[in-house]
C-alpha cells in the first residue's frame, strides 16, 4: 500500500515531472525538455507518455494510490467583461503573444495527469491543483537546510501576480503577501530581452545578464524602464500598453536588432541589469530582514546570479538559499511536495538538498558505443579521478555524463563539459568549437567550499551556481578562462556531501595543474537543452571539438594520445 | 468588530477604492450596481482585490469582483470570509 506523488509543472513552457513517496522524499525530478532534446519543450506535456511511465515503473512499482498535483491553482485567463482580457499580462504584453502564452497554460494545466491511468491502470488518480507562487517556495524550502526563512518568489506572473513572500516556521510556510495585478520584474526582464535582440520564447534572459558586463548602464535607460515598471510597497506596478510602447521607443538609440552585432546591446542589457537590481532592492527592502535572517529565493528571477551574489552582505543577511531549479521547472517538485505535505497534515517541509534527481546514463547505450563506435581509446576509470585530471591539465576539454542528471537549467557536475581554466584562449576555444555560441558568453567556475573564500570575495556555499562574486584580484589572473568581463565568477562550490567525484577530481587537478579549480559548462550545444541519452552526448562528441567523453566510469577518447 | 461593523468599514473602503478608479464621488456609486456597468476594468478590479487583501488580511478569490458584480454583493462574501477566519 503506498501513495506517490506526481508533481507536474503546467505552464505551457517548461514543462517537468517529479515525484514524491509516502515518506516525503523527492525520487525523481526531470524537466521534459531533456526528454524530448527541444529546448524549453513550449507545449509538451510534463506527463508525457514514455517520459513519466520510465520512473513510475521504476520508482513506484508497489503504487495503490496517485496523487497527481499542478503547479497552478487555475487557468490564467478568466472570463471578466465583454471583450477584455483576463490574464495579467494582457495589458502589456502584445495579443498574440499574450494569446500564445495564456492558450499553452490553459492546454496544459486542463490535461494534467491525462496519460497517469493509462501508464498504470487500475491506479485510483487524484488530481490536485496548487496556487503557483507556493510550489516555487515549497521547493525553494524543502532544498534548503534552514528551519526558519524569509521566502520571496518573484517571476513573470502567477495567479494574481508577480511577487510573493511566504515566512517559513520550522519548514512550514504561510503567506505573509503578494502582489497584484500585471507589474513585474519577469516581464520587464523579457521586454528587456527583446529589446537587447534576444527571444525570451527561447528563454534568452541569460544572454543579458551575460551581456550586461561588457556595457555601462545608461541612466536615462535606466530611468525609462523604472518609470515603466516600479515597487509600491514591495509590489511592482506598472503603466498601460501605451507606456510599454513609449518606452520601446524611447530606448530605441540602445536597442539591437537580432541581425545587429550583439555588443551593440551591451550598454542596454547593463542599464535592464541595473534596473532589475534596483526594482529587486525595493522588493527586498519591503521585507524588512533584520540582520542574520535568512533569505530564501524563488521563481524564474533567482536565476539572475549576479543580482543574488550581492544580497548577503549587503542586507546582513545570514544566508540566501536559491533551489536548483528556481524556475517553472522546479514547480513540479513543489507541486508534490504540497501535496504530500497535505496529506500529512501540514508536516514540515522535508528537506531535500540533492540536485542529482534525474534520469541516469543506460548502459546498454554505452555498452553499444563502446564496441561499435570505433573510438581511438576506451578506458574504464573506476572511479579514478587522476587519468581525467592528468588529460583536462594537458588541455583536453571533456564532457561528462556520470550518475543522474541535475534538476534545473544548470549543469552541475553530472552533465557538465569541463576544462582547464588557466589558459586565456579556453573561453574562445569552447564557444567556438564545442558550443557553437556567442564569443563574449562566460563560463563558470567548480571550487571545492573549503577553497570558495581563498578565491572569491564574499563567497558562500553556491552549490547550485546560483550566485555570481567577484574573484580576489590576486587569483582572476590564473584562471581566466571562469573570469568574466566584470571580474566575476557564478562559481559551483562542491563538498564531499553534494559530489564526491567531484571533490576528488579537483584534488586531482590541483595536483596536475596547481589550481584547484575547473571551467564547468553544460553538456549540450546552443540551442538545444542538455543531454539526455548516451547518443545526445555521443553526438556532441563526435561533432564538435569536444576531446573525450567520460560516461559513468567509462572514458571514451577520440584520440589514442 | 462585529461582523456588521466590519462589512460596514469593507463597504466604505470598496467605495472609496472604486471612486479612486472610476474618478467620482464614493457617496455617489449604487451599491447595487454592476461595477462593470460603473466603469470598472479586469485591471481596475485585480488590483482593487489586491488593495482588499492587503487591508483585510484575508485571501481574495481573483474572480472575486467579477463574480460579485456588485458592492454589496463583494462585501457579503469578503465579511463571510473575514468571519470564518
Amino acid at each position: 500500500m503506498s501513495t506517490y506523488y506526481i508533481g507536474l509543472a503546467v505552464t505551457g513552457h517548461d514543462p517537468a515531472l517529479a515525484i514524491v513517496d509516502a515518506e516525503g522524499r523527492l525520487l525523481f525530478a526531470e524537466a521534459t525538455e531533456r526528454y524530448l532534446q527541444d529546448k524549453r519543450a513550449w507545449g509538451a506535456a510534463p506527463d508525457h507518455f514514455d517520459h513519466l511511465a520510465g520512473p513510475l515503473s521504476r520508482y513506484c512499482a508497489d503504487a495503490t494510490r496517485f496523487v497527481v498535483a499542478a503547479s497552478w491553482a487555475r487557468v490564467k485567463h478568466w472570463e471578466q467583461s465583454p471583450g477584455e482580457d483576463g490574464a495579467l499580462s494582457a495589458d502589456i504584453i502584445d495579443p498574440v503573444n499574450a494569446f500564445w502564452l495564456r492558450e499553452h497554460q490553459r492546454r496544459a494545466f486542463e490535461h494534467f495527469g491525462l496519460n497517469v491511468p493509462r501508464i498504470a491502470p487500475g491506479v485510483p488518480v487524484e488530481r490536485r491543483a496548487y496556487d503557483h507562487h507556493l510550489c516555487h517556495a515549497a521547493y525553494a524550502a524543502a532544498s534548503s537546510p534552514f528551519e526558519d526563512a524569509h521566502c520571496l518568489i518573484v517571476d513573470g506572473e502567477g495567479e494574481v501576480g508577480s511577487v510573493s513572500l511566504y515566512a517559513m516556521q520550522e519548514r512550514r510556510l504561510a503567506r505573509r503577501w503578494r502582489s497584484w495585478g500585471p507589474g513585474s520584474l519577469g516581464y520587464l526582464y523579457g521586454f528587456v530581452t527583446g529589446r537587447c535582440g534576444f527571444d525570451w520564447r527561447r528563454g534568452e534572459e541569460w544572454k543579458v545578464m551575460g551581456l550586461a558586463a561588457f556595457g555601462r548602464p545608461v541612466p536615462e535607460a535606466v530611468d525609462t524602464l523604472k518609470r515603466l515598471v516600479w515597487i509600491e510597497n514591495g509590489r511592482p506596478r506598472t503603466g498601460d500598453a501605451s507606456s510599454w510602447q513609449e518606452a520601446g521607443a524611447a530606448l530605441a538609440p540602445w536597442s539591437r536588432a537580432p541581425s545587429d552585432d550583439v555588443m551593440a546591446a551591451a550598454d542596454l542589457a547593463a542599464s535592464g541589469q541595473a534596473a532589475h537590481a534596483a526594482l529587486a532592492d525595493e522588493v527586498v527592502g519591503a521585507i524588512a530582514c533584520a540582520p542574520g535572517d535568512n533569505l530564501l529565493l524563488g521563481g524564474g528571477c533567482a536565476l539572475n546570479s549576479s543580482y543574488n551574489g550581492t544580497l548577503r552582505e549587503r542586507y546582513s543577511l545570514g544566508a540566501v538559499h536559491v533551489p536548483p531549479a528556481p524556475a517553472d521547472d522546479g514547480n513540479a517538485a513543489g507541486a508534490a511536495l504540497l501535496a504530500w505535505q497535505e496529506d500529512m497534515g501540514g508536516a514540515p517541509l522535508p528537506h531535500c538538498p540533492s540536485p542529482y534527481l534525474g534520469s541516469e546514463p543506460d548502459p546498454k547505450a554505452l555498452a553499444g558505443a563502446v564496441r561499435h563506435g570505433g573510438f581511438a581509446k576506451v578506458t574504464e576509470t573506476a572511479g579514478d579521478t587522476r587519468a581525467v585530471a592528468e588529460l583536462l591539465a594537458g588541455g583536453a576539454v571533456i564532457g561528462v555524463m556520470r550518475g543522474r542528471a541535475e534538476f534545473g537549467p544548470r549543469a552541475l557536475g553530472n552533465r557538465s563539459i569541463i576544462a582547464d581554466p588557466r589558459p586565456a584562449g579556453m573561453k574562445d576555444r569552447l564557444n567556438r568549437e564545442v558550443k557553437g555560441r556567442e564569443p563574449y558568453r562566460p563560463f563558470a567556475p567548480i571550487v571545492a567550499e573549503a577553497e570558495a573564500d581563498r578565491w572569491f570575495e564574499g563567497a558562500g556555499p553556491s552549490p547550485y551556481m546560483s550566485f555570481a562574486h567577484r574573484w580576489r584580484p590576486d587569483k582572476a589572473g590564473r584562471v581566466p578562462a571562469v573570469v568574466h568581463a566584470d571580474g566575476t565568477g557564478r562559481l559551483q562550490t562542491v563538498s564531499g556531501e553534494s559530489n564526491r567525484w567531484l571533490c576528488a577530481l579537483l584534488a586531482d587537478f590541483e595536483q596536475a595543474s596547481g589550481v584547484p579549480i575547473l571551467l564547468n559548462t553544460s553538456l549540450n550545444v546552443m540551442g538545444k537543452p542538455i543531454v539526455h541519452t548516451v547518443e545526445d552526448a555521443l553526438a556532441i562528441l563526435t561533432t564538435t571539438g569536444l576531446d573525450a567523453l567520460l560516461v559513468d566510469d567509462v572514458l571514451i577518447e577520440k584520440k589514442a594520445g | 468588530m462585529t461582523d456588521a461593523a466590519a462589512r460596514d468599514e469593507l463597504i466604505a473602503y470598496l467605495l472609496e477604492r472604486l471612486a479612486e478608479r472610476i474618478g467620482c464621488d464614493p457617496s455617489g456609486i449604487d451599491r447595487d450596481a454592476d461595477l462593470i456597468e460603473l466603469g470598472i476594468r479586469s485591471i481596475d478590479a485585480v488590483l482593487i482585490s489586491g488593495e482588499l487583501e492587503d487591508r483585510f488580511g484575508v485571501e481574495i478569490e481573483p474572480v472575486l469582483l467579477f463574480e460579485c458584480r456588485t458592492v454589496n454583493r463583494v462585501a457579503d462574501s469578503v465579511s463571510a470570509s473575514l468571519s470564518r477566519r
